[in-house]
């Protein structure tokens, strides 16, 4: 994988240790920070999850760090979920290992300190908001002065103040969205597991998710994001890892993943077939429709060579429009089969 | 952590209609209970043959209070099985459990928190539904059972171990299969009991053997008939002076070796059911 980082901290290392299992694919050595000195929040050696023929979860291998932003990504049916429910102990895995914060999967203790958004957000919807958080402090053995403390705090954290005495089923589905982040919140907890945050929400609240995921990441906290939203998951995650059909195809940090690679579409007139072979022989061509020609290059300083090789080759460039890759088009790319970029 | 479960189980059992509807519609058969008695009473004192048999106005009181414990029984019964037969699988396929499962608590908690919920309400609707009926009875014609402490015990036990069972299929099977597969079992109990009844009755020993296989398999019309010879006065006497089996009472109870079968088949199918939803994928 290109532009692997140096070790210098926790999340650089977890990175390239993941990277290098994922690299030696199933079955590789454990990524984990344990060289470094440092627990990783999460931790999963070959995990597996298999229903009768059908293989869910294929060895999956990861190491995130504490204090990291994890986007956990893939298509429908890529087992996602499944990954998330083993880890919090919601299914049983078929075999491999897991850790949260270096202790087994399943650890009362540490599910003190864990907390989760489902995705389907499905509550007890005879309840008002205030007794559903009521119950949900209790489960977490929570004082009666610190219960109400936090009930107050992450009611107005999720903007549900003034809904504290309405029943759950009087609330649309952006509101049960934001009270299940509220429970998920209710023990300030180390590690958020948040499975699809903003499904539900309206632009403003996935705004308001976004931000209340940096700041998470600003008292420290370790969040696993799972989400098909890859812009979302772009703007706020330290690292990514696409799973598909049960197997991470693809994990690292996001700034190594994306790099500098830029799509760049070239209008061309006059192009010939020499033309045409120069620049498929030194660029990537991904698309070539008459005089469109798009090319991918994996550093911006390679987009004026580009410009210099039409216009020797004798083309005439009548547009250059360049465009750095998103995860969305990693995405593509890699669930897709796309080639190696 | 498990009483936390168990008051939350109760308060969600309360505030469900159809609780409530149950109920509503005891509330009604108590005061037709209440009504009707005191009609049949009338009756009996206006009857100048009737009112001039101690013995034969004792087993009147005795079969009609039968008749009113056999409705709180029967109707404990389906609540314990139609209140709690989702309570697990219902709130697997719903998700609802995936927000309570993994905070601090053991999966035994869930099943036996939920249970014990499940177990203060029937208890509290058998003990007042009994008790209202002895009284309505008590009032009208001064019958009071012999042994009405252990007789209300094995209705309560009947009760739970409907509940008990109904705990094991919820936390193995989805809601359908197990509110099937238990109202089965149900009226299975009901046919071998009336079945071995017959057979005691024309001492056909096939039908008695049915019957207390049937009984092993699921004791709960055994517990009904062990409750009704506690309960009873032993039967109707007649002209003869000789006592017959009315409609609800039994000439040959099962031997309370049957409760203690029942207690443990109860505990068993609970410590079964915690045992099936440690390990059952939520």
């Amino acid at each position: 994988m290109e532009g692997r980082p140096a070790a210098t901290d926790s999340t650089r290392a977890v990175g390239a240790r993941g990277d290098a299992a994922m690299g030696a694919g199933d079955g590789a050595a454990p990524p984990g920070l344990r060289a470094t000195g440092v627990t990783p929040a999460i931790e999963s050696l070959n995990l597996r999850k298999t229903y009768g023929q059908h293989v869910a979860v294929s060895g999956l291998t990861l190491a995130i760090a504490p204090g990291e932003i994890f986007g956990f990504l893939g298509p429908n049916g890529a087992g996602k979920s499944t990954v998330v429910k083993m880890l919090l102990g919601l299914i049983f895995p078929s075999g491999g290992t897991a850790r949260l914060l270096g202790r087994p999967i399943g650890d009362a203790g540490v599910k003190a300190r864990l907390g989760f958004l489902p995705e389907h957000f499905r509550f007890h919807e005879w309840l008002q908001a205030g007794e559903f958080l009521e119950f949900h402090a209790s489960l977490y053995r929570m004082p009666g002065p610190r219960r109400r403390q936090r009930i107050g705090e992450v009611l107005e954290l999720v903007g549900l103040t003034s809904r504290v005495k309405d029943r759950l089923h009087t609330f649309s589905k952006g509101m049960l969205q934001r009270i299940g982040i509220a429970q998920a919140l209710l023990n300030d907890p180390e590690i958020v597991f948040l499975d699809e945050p903003t499904s539900a929400l309206d632009p403003l609240g996935r705004r308001e998710v976004r931000d209340l995921i940096r700041k998470l990441k600003a008292q420290g906290k370790t969040v696993f994001l799972n989400s098909h939203l890859l812009s979302e998951v772009e703007m706020v995650c330290d690292r990514v890892a696409i799973l598909d059909r049960g197997r991470v195809v693809r994990q690292g940090l996001l700034r190594d993943l994306l790099g500098e690679s830029h799509e760049v579409e070239l209008q061309i007139g006059n192009m010939t077939p020499e033309l045409r072979q120069e620049l498929a022989g030194r660029y990537r061509l991904l698309r070539a429709d008459g005089v469109a020609v798009t090319l991918g290059v994996t550093c911006r300083d390679e987009i004026p060579g580009i410009a210099e090789a039409v216009i020797r080759g004798g083309g005439r460039l009548y547009g250059l429009t360049a465009r750095r890759f998103s995860l969305e088009d990693l995405f593509v790319a890699v669930v897709e089969g796309g080639s190696e970029r | 952590m498990v009483l936390l479960l168990a008051r939350f189980t109760l308060r969600e059992a309360v505030r469900k209609k159809a609780v409530l509807g149950g109920v509503v519609l005891t509330l009604v058969f108590l005061l037709l209970y209440g009504v009707g008695t005191y009609l049949a009473f009338r009756d009996i004192d206006h009857n100048q043959f009737l009112s001039g048999q101690p013995a034969v106005r004792r087993g009147i009181s005795g079969e009609l209070l039968l008749a009113g414990l056999y409705f709180v029984d029967f109707i404990a019964g389906l609540l314990a099985i139609f209140s709690s037969v989702g309570t697990i699988s219902t709130e697997i396929e719903q998700g609802t459990l995936h927000a309570i499962v993994p905070k601090p608590l053991r999966r035994w908690e869930v099943v036996i928190g939920k249970w014990l919920g499940f177990a203060a309400m029937l208890a509290i609707y058998v003990v007042v539904t009994t008790l209202a009926a002895i009284v309505i009875v008590y009032f009208q014609s001064g019958y009071y059972p012999r042994e009405a402490g252990a007789g209300l015990g094995v209705m309560l036990l009947h009760t739970l171990l409907l509940l008990s069972l109904s705990m094991l299929g919820t936390s193995t099977l989805s809601t359908v299969t197990n509110g099937i597969i238990v109202f089965m079992l149900y009226a299975l109990a009901l046919v071998g009991g009336r079945l071995e009844q017959l057979g005691t009755l024309i001492r056909n020993q096939t039908l008695i053997d049915i019957g207390i296989v049937t009984s092993l398999i699921i004791p709960s019309d055994a517990l009904w008939r062990l409750t009704s010879s506690m309960m009873g006065a032993g039967g109707l006497v007649t002209g003869g002076g000789i006592p017959q089996p009315g409609m609800f009472s039994v000439t040959d109870p099962p031997s309370t070796w049957m409760a203690v079968y029942a207690a443990v088949y109860a505990a068993v199918a609970l410590v079964a059911a915690t045992l099936a939803f440690r390990r059952r994928d939520l």
